[in-house]
């Protein structure tokens, strides 16, 4: 009986440590630093609707040295940083099981492009872990995705929540677009049935050795 | 009664001329559709122009300050008159890049709209069936840099209309519930520090009852 319970409680205290561990493996591809973040990009603050520009490419084939695709899943290919939330993350490229555990992951398929194309772009984050603030961003603010040595500046045009099942968000999109997805509700324990998504369009690229 | 019997006559002798000639006219007709069966479907070539003036006017609308449409007050309306010289599936993508409702009014988003064709500059319209042809155009602008336009049009309904412009629908069919699926992005980190949570407590509570148990005895 003794023995039993004890090797319950080890085994609880072992599956708690190894949990502890992951999460803050994954809280720890955020970096919460407002002040840097704010500062790093100037009009972060400036929320009304901006319109919309191209990239100067028009194809959307990504196996170009100007926009690499070949990333190997699991890869960092880039940061993405909200100066709304004051937070900063690692890009992975892939949003398979382990990518998401490293951060936020950037969607590879058929529909997507990656950032720099006249396309969709989609990244994808676990809601409990790096994305649980993400319910602060509100229309009009601004998303900054660094990637392959240029800043994209998106501005956040719409907000909404749909079922995880929903096959018309990530569809091929002919303007420069930025999805944000995660779960939904928030403090939902499990498989959450819903999605939270945020939609932003390009408004501005810089070059980050300038 | 003289016209009417000179009727008659001519009549019969009419008659079997008309026959004969309805007859080889009939005979050819029957010949050339049996030989080639594609002269009786030759659907001719797109109004390329007249077409890209249609184009023009629907991207090109007169909006207020604010973006507000001054022709159209709803996407259904705006919609309707896409479709009449575009196919379906093109007309709901350019709906959903240039165009949003909002408080049952139509704004065209601010962005640079779709590439246009330059009647004036060469292209090519190349036959690709008998209801397909697809222009071609080689161009250059600040934006874009040097760009190739691509037209497609279809023979939709008894009339040319356009199918696809620069891949808008893409190469795959278009239909707005068939994209990918969104990411799994539930962790099992809760259900996981719970039950780890309570096989400490299960386990806890033996070694309290095993305690309380042998305290008793």
């Amino acid at each position: 009986m003794k023995e039993l319970a004890t090797l319950l409680i080890l085994l609880g205290a072992t599956i708690c440590a190894w949990t502890v561990d992951a999460w803050l493996e994954q809280v720890n591809a955020v970096t919460h630093d407002p002040d840097q973040v704010k500062q790093a990009h100037k009009g972060w603050d400036e929320t009304d609707i901006q319109p919309t520009i191209q990239p100067k490419t028009t194809t959307s084939t990504k196996n170009t040295k100007d926009t690499p695709r070949f990333f190997e899943t699991g890869e960092q290919v880039g940061k993405l940083e909200i100066p709304r939330i004051g937070n900063s993350y690692d890009v992975f490229w892939g949003t398979d099981r382990d990518t998401l555990k490293k951060g936020v992951g950037m969607y590879d398929s058929k529909y997507t492009v990656v950032p720099g194309q006249a396309g969709h772009v989609l990244l994808a984050g676990h809601r409990d872990t790096v994305f649980r603030k993400l319910k602060q961003v509100k229309k009009g603010d601004h998303l900054y995705v660094e990637f392959n040595d240029k800043t994209y500046d998106y501005q956040v045009r719409d907000i909404w929540i749909t079922d995880r099942d929903d096959r018309s968000v990530i569809v091929k999109k002919q303007t420069p677009t930025l999805t944000l997805s995660t779960c939904y509700p928030f403090d939902y324990l499990g498989d959450a049935p819903k999605r939270y998504i945020i939609q932003s369009k390009l408004v501005s690229v810089e070059e980050n050795n300038k | 009664m003289r016209i009417s019997s000179q009727t008659r006559i001519y009549s019969k002798e009419d008659v079997k001329m008309m026959k004969k000639l309805f007859g080889v006219i009939a005979g050819l007709l029957v010949c050339i559709a049996s030989v080639n069966p594609v002269f009786a479907e030759d659907n001719g070539k797109p109004p390329v122009e007249k077409l890209e003036q249609q184009f023009n006017q629907m991207m090109s609308l007169e909006t207020t300050k604010d973006g507000k449409v001054k022709k159209y007050d709803s996407l259904g309306r705006l919609e309707q008159e896409l479709k009449s010289i575009m196919t379906w599936p093109l007309a709901d993508s350019y709906l959903d890049t240039y165009f949003y409702e909002e408080n049952d009014k139509l704004y065209m988003e601010e962005m640079d709209g779709p590439l246009r064709l330059n009647t004036d500059e060469d292209y090519t319209l190349e036959k690709i069936n008998d209801g397909q042809y697809k222009l071609t155009q080689q161009g250059h602008n600040e934006l874009r840099d040097d760009y190739t336009l691509t037209i497609e049009y279809s023979y939709e309904a008894g009339k040319w209309v356009f199918a696809d412009r620069n891949n808008q629908v893409g190469e795959d069919e278009y239909d707005g519930n068939n994209g990918g699926q969104l990411p799994n992005t539930a962790t099992n980190l809760p259900m996981m520090a719970l039950s780890g949570g309570a096989l400490m407590a299960l386990g806890a509570v033996g070694l309290f009852a095993r305690r309380k148990f042998s305290t008793q005895n």
